[in-house]
């Protein structure tokens, strides 16, 4: 454990050197260079992280897994690439034994598109959640899973319960009419086993024109694939050697956890 | 010189369809060998820009060249992003569109140049019966103007999605299936100061 330790650090030190050195883009040869370093697609990550595409850091590195992992954090994020868990995920995913290996097909990562809707005149955010859907035997899509914004956040229930008398019905819902008045309190009308349902909002909005796209702002991805683990990777455009698809956040899950993760995050 | 490239790159578009698979999904080989002809025809497409923005050219040759360039192109719905460092904001436009400004820009001389081109080995299958590919490429782009305009230069990193598309037919009475290959949307991903 005490060598593994060593040489992650050695290796985040090395690299993180690389990772804080400004790139001069007038010169043509070093910007070839940070192309060949940077991590420019997700296929590319895949590779890496699966060890498909080594990667040579310095002549006098051997290219190995642990050193094409570690060049897939964001080494600029000195608490990120010092933290303990870290260390655990580099040792855990870079031993071959335990067969740790990404795959496009595989159920547990998602990807977020963060974009720029118009709703009444004003721009308003949205994250629109992904998931990739299929098999190898009959071809893949990205879904549309979920959709996050404050937009469709349900509003807290107010003291004043909502209430519709239960002999209302006698006189033609009469506290219905005041009920559908009642902006703020509307939610407050519906049963307990009420679960709202934010994407089917979303697309009834964009449909009948009350919502319209902008623009997708970034996107990034998270995994749950790694078992006990749960990271998140986004594009680092910048001029240095590690950028690209880098890693910017990492932590520990349990299995029971992921499930729940993902009922309450991504499903609705 | 014009008519030898169109006539190789007209060579080139029926090249692409000599390779037939006979099932609706292909081994990682039979993909493999689509590789070089992305490279290709990414290639393909930067000659095409080369002429379409080269105002020493005649226009029927420069219009023949949009022709061709679109024909890469999976759709004329493809879209392509445009960047400057004299803004922040992105452009899109579709293809046709694109190869116009292109067409029209108001440089003297416009150098287009494509380098460093990186195409992952992984091709997905879509659940349409396409394989889908990317390719991240550098663009150096220089435009000379004796105007007021001045000169600008840039270089790019942009990337380009790469589809086998599958093509269902009859070979006489039996069922053909084979994959063309097409380019589809261009995405600006960095424009650093050079």
């Amino acid at each position: 454990m005490y060598r593994f330790s060593f040489l992650v650090v050695f290796l985040m030190v090395v690299f993180s050197k690389a990772a804080n050195a400004q790139i001069n883009p007038g010169a043509d040869s070093v910007m070839l260079r940070k192309f060949d370093f940077e991590d420019k697609e997700m296929a590319e990550f895949f590779d890496r992280f699966n060890f498909k595409e080594p990667v040579q850091f310095a002549d006098s590195l051997k290219p190995s897994r642990v050193k094409n992992i570690v060049s897939l954090f964001n080494l600029k994020d000195a608490k990120l690439y010092h933290a303990p868990e870290t260390l655990t995920f580099l040792k855990f995913t870079s031993n071959d034994t335990n067969k740790i290996y990404l795959n496009y097909g595989d159920k547990n990562w998602f990807a977020f598109a963060h974009c720029s809707f118009l709703y009444h005149n004003k721009t308003v955010t949205t994250d629109i959640i992904l998931k990739p859907e299929g098999d190898s035997a009959h071809g893949y899509q990205w879904l549309i899973a979920d959709v996050k914004s404050n937009l469709l956040a349900v509003p807290v229930k107010g003291k004043t319960p909502s209430f519709i008398n239960p002999m209302n019905h006698e006189i033609g819902f009469t506290e219905l009419s005041k009920a559908l008045n009642n902006k703020g309190g509307i939610f407050g009308y519906t049963p307990l086993s009420y679960h709202p349902d934010p994407l089917s909002a979303f697309l009834f909005m964009l449909k009948n024109g009350d919502l319209k796209f902008i623009q997708i702002n970034s996107v990034d991805f998270q995994f749950l694939q790694v078992p006990g683990w749960i990271f998140s990777v986004k594009n680092f455009n910048r001029s240095e050697y590690n950028s690209g698809w880098l890693i910017y956040s990492l932590s520990r899950m349990d299995e029971t956890e992921k499930i729940n993760y993902i009922k309450n995050h991504f499903i609705n | 010189m014009f008519p030898l490239v169109a006539f190789a790159c007209i060579l080139n578009a029926f090249g692409q369809n000599a390779d037939p698979a006979a099932s609706e999904t292909m081994s990682p080989g039979q993909i493999s060998s689509y590789r070089e002809q992305a490279i290709k025809s990414i290639f393909d497409l930067e000659t095409y820009l080369q002429i379409i923005s080269n105002k020493k050219k005649s226009l029927p040759q420069r219009n023949m060249s949009l022709d061709l360039a679109i024909d890469l192109f999976q759709s004329d719905t493809v879209t392509v992003e445009t960047s400057s460092l004299k803004s922040p904001v992105i452009h899109t436009y579709t293809i046709r569109l694109y190869l116009n400004k292109l067409k029209l820009l108001p440089y003297t001389s416009v150098k287009i140049i494509w380098y460093k081109v990186y195409l992952s080995e992984t091709f997905t299958l879509g659940a349409d019966g396409n394989y889908y590919g990317t390719a991240t490429f550098l663009q150096r782009f220089e435009g000379k103007s004796n105007n007021e305009m001045g000169s600008y230069k840039d270089v790019t990193q942009k990337k380009i999605q790469i589809i086998l598309k599958k093509v269902d037919g009859f070979n006489g009475p039996e069922r053909n299936i084979r994959f063309i290959l097409k380019l589809g949307d261009i995405k600006v991903e960095e424009t650093p100061h050079v």
